[in-house]
């Protein structure tokens, strides 16, 4: 045995001589956070503080939802309910503060970061569907950059689309598309005429937000006072009011040609 | 000392003749001859300090810092050598953050011992002037190498690159974040640059592993994790960069199992993962370092080792 001895502690030495370190092996493995043992009682006490000034105004009940709103595309549920109640709402700060009257909504599902469930509604769900603390404004575009706006809409919208996709917009409008491109544009029942048109949106959007070029180069940009998040909880809260449920449908206000 | 039979198949290893096997790794971490690091990771938490309550749809009882916690110190136990990320969005999306601005978010990834984290667009959602308002809540530094904040209030708030070293393995770590321009406002971001991130890798990745002489180069990116036409992904980032062994991502809140295994533009191995978003899972990737010689063990480039992406 012992001739092999002389070998053996050479490529030993080779082994082990150099000691620059060289990744051998990979592995991974992403894993759930689930509950588990123990409770950290420090953590606990960072959270508490702040968990307890939060619950006192996030936990009030103020709503109460028919059934799970969506966002969607070509629409979506939730969508359909924000912007409707944007145009309403938007519609009554911009007569009393400018007197005037704005066209229809475009928002962006992207903004919205959770659905509406089925059944009591708390300030703090709304605070989860609506976290930004975007202001409603009403953008006047010239007709060529609102035929930007809707090839935009309908170059975004697929059939079954995800989260993000699709835009949503308010139910005054119906757009058709067909491959990609609006073959037919109604606001208020009418064709799309050479004049300018005036969109409720946010302060994000008509900054470019979420690549609506469309809005950057506007006539005029006003302000409606009013943050699309206290919009919602306005509607949520006034609904309640009149006994009323939260409700949306699908009403095809954007399709694909059959 | 080795026995004969170990011998051998070091042997037939050392001349690229066989794999290294999960056994022989597992002999050579408690024999001293292999290192493990252990990288954990989130993204896009979102502030959600609290689990999804029980009858969430979606995710019943997922989340939460303190479970999370609890999952961390488990893995510190199992390896010392471990070092925890964060791929930015930690702000935005619970009555958390509107009420507090992100100062629990902070205090509370501090005391889970983030290493660091880069910056993602919603980390910009109360401007510039209110991250630097809660970042000294944050006991670990903010990583950002393709925006440059010279211009800005956040001049010298975050670090270009960081390099760790655990058991003497260096670790580099740099930041790449997302074009702010058309999804932030720009009120928010002001004065900010936007650096190509294709490039600004590239020289990070350079910089790190040649002139720090790191044997592992992290990038923390948020730039989502790939996208259906050619804009710039983390995808595309491990495509057309070198010298990267791990891109750690977000913003596209992409579940994945495990991190999946790209070649990077010399056909290296680089691997990319990602966590979904509101801290539900908790990624880890798990690198073995030996001190043997590559050029003398025969080890190819690709090396003979396994990628046990299990």
């Amino acid at each position: 045995m012992k001739e092999f001895r002389y070998p053996y502690l050479l490529f030993v030495l080779i082994l082990f001589a150099c000691k620059s370190y060289v990744v051998t092996n990979k592995q991974s493995q992403n894993n759930p956070v689930v509950q588990t043992e123990p409770i950290n009682k420090e953590v606990t006490e960072i959270i508490a503080p702040y968990k307890e000034e939060l619950e006192k105004s996030m936990n009030d009940v103020i709503g109460v939802s028919e059934r799970e709103l969506t966002t969607g595309s070509p629409e979506g549920t939730l969508g359909n309910l924000i912007c409707d109640l944007c145009l309403r709402l938007g519609n009554d700060n911009y007569a009393a503060l400018h007197n005037d009257t704005a066209d229809f909504v475009l928002l962006n599902n992207g903004g919205f970061r959770t659905e509406m469930p089925s059944g009591e509604i708390t300030r703090g769900k709304i605070f989860e569907i609506m976290p930004f603390e975007n202001e409603l404004v009403v953008v006047t575009l010239s007709i060529e950059q609102t035929v930007k706006l809707f090839e935009y809409l309908a170059n975004k919208t697929v059939k079954n689309g995800t989260r993000k996709q699709g835009v949503p917009i308010s139910g005054n409008v119906m757009v058709e598309i067909l491959d990609k491109t609006p073959i037919e544009v109604l606001v208020n029942g009418i064709r799309l005429r050479g004049r300018p048109y005036k969109v409720i949106t946010t302060d994000y959007l008509a900054n470019g937000g979420d690549n609506m070029s469309f809005f950057l180069s506007p006539i005029k940009v006003e302000k409606l006072e009013m943050k699309l998040r206290d919009a919602i909880l306005w509607e949520v809260e006034n609904l309640t009011k009149q006994g009323k449920k939260v409700t949306a449908n699908l009403d095809k206000r954007i399709r694909y040609a059959q | 000392m080795l026995n004969r039979r170990k011998f051998l198949q070091r042997s037939l290893i050392a001349a690229g003749m066989a794999p290294f096997t999960q056994e022989v790794v597992q002999e050579m971490l408690k024999s001293g001859e292999a290192l493990k690091i252990s990288i954990l990771h989130t993204n896009d938490v979102h502030s959600h300090i609290d689990p999804f309550p029980d009858t969430h749809k979606r995710y019943p009882g997922k989340g939460g810092v303190q479970n999370r916690y609890t999952l961390i110190q488990k893995f510190r136990e199992e390896n010392k050598n471990t070092l925890l990320f964060d791929c930015g969005d930690i702000f935005q999306g619970t009555p958390y953050f509107n009420l507090y601005g992100g100062e629990l978010e902070l205090k509370l990834m501090s005391k889970m011992g983030y290493d660091a984290a880069t910056m993602g667009n919603h980390d910009f959602d109360n401007g510039m002037e209110g991250f630097l308002a809660v970042k000294k809540h944050a006991n670990f530094p903010f990583v950002c190498s393709n925006y440059d904040f010279s211009e800005t209030i956040l001049r010298n708030q975050t670090l270009p690159f960081k390099v760790f070293n655990k058991s003497g393995i260096k670790i580099g770590v740099f930041g790449i974040g997302i074009e702010l321009e058309g999804l932030v406002d720009k009120k928010l971001y002001g004065k900010t640059v936007y650096k190509n991130p294709i490039q600004t890798a590239n020289d990070y990745a350079t910089k790190l592993r040649h002139e720090q002489g790191c044997e592992l180069v992290i990038c923390l990116s948020h730039l989502g994790y790939k996208y259906e036409n050619n804009k710039i992904s983390d995808v595309e980032l491990a495509k057309h960069t070198s010298g990267i062994d791990l891109i750690l991502g977000g913003h596209t809140h992409t579940f994945m199992e495990k991190a999946e295994v790209l070649r990077n533009s010399k056909g290296k191995e680089v691997l990319v993962n990602q966590v979904g978003w509101a801290g539900i899972n908790l990624g880890k990737v798990d690198f073995y370092f030996s001190k043997l010689s590559k050029k003398r063990l025969n080890l190819s480039e690709t090396n003979k080792g396994f990628v046990e992406i299990n």
